[in-house]
């Protein structure tokens, strides 16, 4: 496996992990969010 | 007995106070609190919510000769009476009852002149909790033009307390304010102002009699009718109505604008120029934007070695994020118009308009604040339910709130009509662009409105209760709070840009890469395709990977709607957010491009498209059976989610899902195998 697919493969795990996360913390916990989603769906 | 919900201040767990001052702004909805805070603080803002809770918490450092100062913009309110979220979370954050913000040093309330006896309501309420108050009376011009002349010396004598015209827009005023306030400050501690002391037929010792009362009927109307009893006094001695006979200006407005035929033609009539207008002036910036991208992503393929890491960045990132963004100056635009509407107290009547059509199928008069709020984005919306006391009023109401046409949407419908709408006009001089633009809002409202009809006769039956809504006078919009509106509208476009439709872009690059049908060696799409002088082998390796086994799996659920396995494969990633319609598409069709070829813009090669036999892919009736698809359809994992944690249930998420996939469907069908048998292509 050369370094290219490595790269790709870690980013790829990155964004699936974050957009897990994103999911997870709207469905659980917005006190613990920064910003209220006054206006954006994609808003943290 | 003690409202369980109201916690009252416990030295011990108060917060630590530090040396830095905390000023309260307090005001009722539309005084112009939000104009006076953006004034002190300028952009030196910060957002967060109040620990456990929805409820936005503004706060911003308001300069006075040097030093800083804490400002804490309060919610908008009525009365400290408990009875919603925001009044609960401003009592505490006025008891000094929340762990993260120390109790208020002073609090300034945003006094609305022309409505001045509902705007002290909140004052009296203000002054039961001992902290030093400072009045900001504004829009006393506009209470002039009332033919109300308001005798600020004696409003401030009777009520005992620094009163203090103020114009924020153009700073008049503020001076005074800064140094009432740091006096006032000086002065906490102090015993409180009692507005009370020449007896009105009750009196409080302290403020958690009062919070004791509020459970307590009897004394509670006591307190109320004390308070009215006062500010009427108050009112009367501090203000003059120089000629009652002359009709005010907002209300002549308003007889044209809130009438049940004349008003709805207007509003149709303003949505229409603002969609048309936001097609015609954003068509050049999307234009370079679009180009600019294209430039981008050939420049940092010629630089990158060829192999997956190149396609990743080319095919996915860049025309992923890229396809979202060129839509900016249309979001800048729709959220331009939407403050000016907002800030000249349109919307307000478009409200009043709209709010008698939901009264007749039982929806709440409450419900029209989350269901326009839902026209940015059905999070916040689905939120803002929580002011709806009863449960089943609040279901209904979030279970159509997603009907309503999202930010999130705008891009699918701009993209379909500028590929196939584009230029076309109706009557010779509306665009048809903006005349589908408006249908498809208005579809969104129509099938809300039906649902709800639906919904409030069977599984949520309860007689919605009456509501009193207040339309604002009329006024001058801001600029600068249209501007920073604006802004942050945009900034949180791009920043969901940069974040999650990114991951989302890559996910799906990730899905139309993998598995390889072939892979002799390092070899990539272009140059694969390049080989064989066809676009097949590519074809061939997205028919044939993750994404494309999906939609070919649903292609036979979806082709009476018009759709192929590609366009199957967009509508699968949409279901995760709706503008990832458009990467999808812009990877789709990015990944057959040719190396050497100019390339081609999203439109073209949507327009372009071809299936096996050598038809085109797309019609006119697929981009509007799209649209309506999108209109109704449930694609939003985040709402889900939200809906579950509101609801606390998963059998409203699946029922939401379901009924609005289910109508979705059925519309969609109607729309395209309708628009065949009437000769339509």
């Amino acid at each position: 496996m050369d370094i290219q697919t490595i790269i790709v493969g870690l980013i790829i795990i990155f964004a699936a992990t974050y957009f897990g996360f994103e999911i997870f913390k709207k469905g659980k916990s917005f006190q613990q969010t920064k910003k209220n989603c006054g206006d954006e769906c994609g808003c943290d | 007995m003690k409202d369980s919900n109201i916690k009252i201040a416990d030295s011990k767990s108060e917060p630590q106070k530090t040396d830095q001052l905390v000023i309260a702004l307090a005001g009722n909805p539309n005084a112009g609190k939000t104009t006076l805070f953006n004034s002190l603080t300028g952009l030196r803002q910060k957002t967060a919510n109040y620990s456990g809770v929805t409820v936005e918490r503004k706060e911003g450092n308001w300069n006075i000769d040097g030093e800083d100062i804490r400002l804490i913009d309060l919610p908008g309110l009525y009365s400290l009476d408990a009875t919603s979220l925001d009044e609960r979370i401003a009592r505490e954050v006025l008891m000094g009852s929340l762990d993260e913000l120390p109790k208020p040093d002073a609090i300034i309330a945003v006094v609305d002149a022309t409505n001045l006896e509902r705007n002290l309501y909140l004052v009296t309420q203000l002054l039961e909790f001992g902290i030093p108050v400072v009045i900001a009376l504004t829009m006393v011009d506009l209470a002039e033009k009332q033919n109300l002349e308001i005798d600020v010396d004696r409003l401030s004598e009777m009520l005992k307390i620094p009163v203090l015209e103020v114009k924020a827009k153009q700073k008049i005023g503020i001076d005074e304010l800064s140094a009432k306030v740091l006096e006032a400050a000086a002065g906490a501690g102090k015993p409180k102002t009692d507005w009370n002391s020449n007896g009105n037929g009750f009196h409080e010792s302290n403020t958690e009699d009062i919070h004791l009362s509020l459970s307590d009927n009897e004394a509670g109307n006591k307190l109320i009718f004390a308070r009215y009893n006062f500010i009427s006094e108050v009112y009367q001695e501090s203000v003059n109505p120089v000629n009652e006979e002359e009709a005010r200006f907002s209300e002549k407005i308003d007889r044209v604008l809130t009438h049940k035929f004349f008003g709805l033609v207007i509003l149709v009539g303003i949505l229409l120029v603002v969609f048309q207008t936001i097609f015609t002036w954003a068509a050049l910036p999307m234009d370079l934007l679009d180009a600019g991208f294209g430039t981008f992503g050939e420049f940092v393929g010629s630089q990158m070695p060829e192999g997956i890491l190149r396609d990743l960045v080319v095919d996915g990132i860049i025309a992923g994020v890229g396809g979202i963004l060129i839509f900016l100056p249309q979001i800048l635009l729709l959220f331009l118009f939407i403050s000016i509407l907002e800030d000249t107290g349109y919307m307000a009547r478009a409200a009043f308009l709209l709010d008698k059509l939901m009264s007749k199928v039982g929806l709440h008069g409450k419900a029209f604040l989350p269901l326009m709020s839902s026209f940015a984005c059905a999070i916040p919306g689905i939120m803002a339910t929580r002011t709806i006391e009863n449960r089943r009023d609040r279901l209904a109401t979030i279970m159509i709130a997603p009907f309503m046409s999202c930010s999130a949407r705008l891009p699918v419908y701009a993209l379909m009509i500028a590929t196939f709408f584009a230029g076309q006009t109706v009557f010779g001089f509306i665009s048809l662009g903006a005349v589908l633009m408006l249908a498809m809002y208005a579809l969104g409202i129509i099938v809300a409105v039906i649902a709800a009809f639906f919904l409030k006769r069977t599984m949520l039956k309860a007689p919605p209760p009456p509501f009193v809504m207040e339309l604002p006078p009329y006024r001058l919009p801001n600029l600068k709070t249209v501007l920073i509106n604006m802004f942050e509208r945009a900034w949180l476009f791009i920043k969901r840009a940069g974040t999650v439709i990114l991951a989302i872009s890559i996910i799906l690059w990730a899905l139309m890469y993998f598995p390889r049908s072939e892979e002799p060696g390092n070899l990539n799409v272009q140059q694969t395709a390049v080989e064989l002088g066809e676009d097949q082998k590519v074809n061939n390796q997205l028919e044939n990977s993750f994404a494309g086994i999906l939609g070919r799996t649903i292609e036979p659920v979806i082709r009476p709607l018009g759709f192929d396995w590609k366009i199957g494969v967009a509508i699968i990633a949409s279901f995760a957010a709706r503008e990832v319609l458009v990467s999808t598409l812009s990877i789709i069709y990015n990944v057959g491009e040719d190396a050497n070829e100019e390339s081609p813009t999203l439109m073209n090669a949507i327009k372009n498209a071809k299936k096996a036999d050598g038809t085109t892919v797309w019609t006119p009736l697929t981009a509007l059976s799209l649209m309506v698809f999108f209109v109704l359809a449930m694609q939003c994992m985040s709402t889900l989610a939200v809906v579950r944690r509101e609801t606390n249930s998963w059998s409203w998420v699946i029922f939401m899902f379901g009924y609005m996939t289910v109508l979705a469907y059925i519309a969609s069908l109607v729309t395209y195998q309708g628009g065949k048998l009437l000769g339509f292509s």
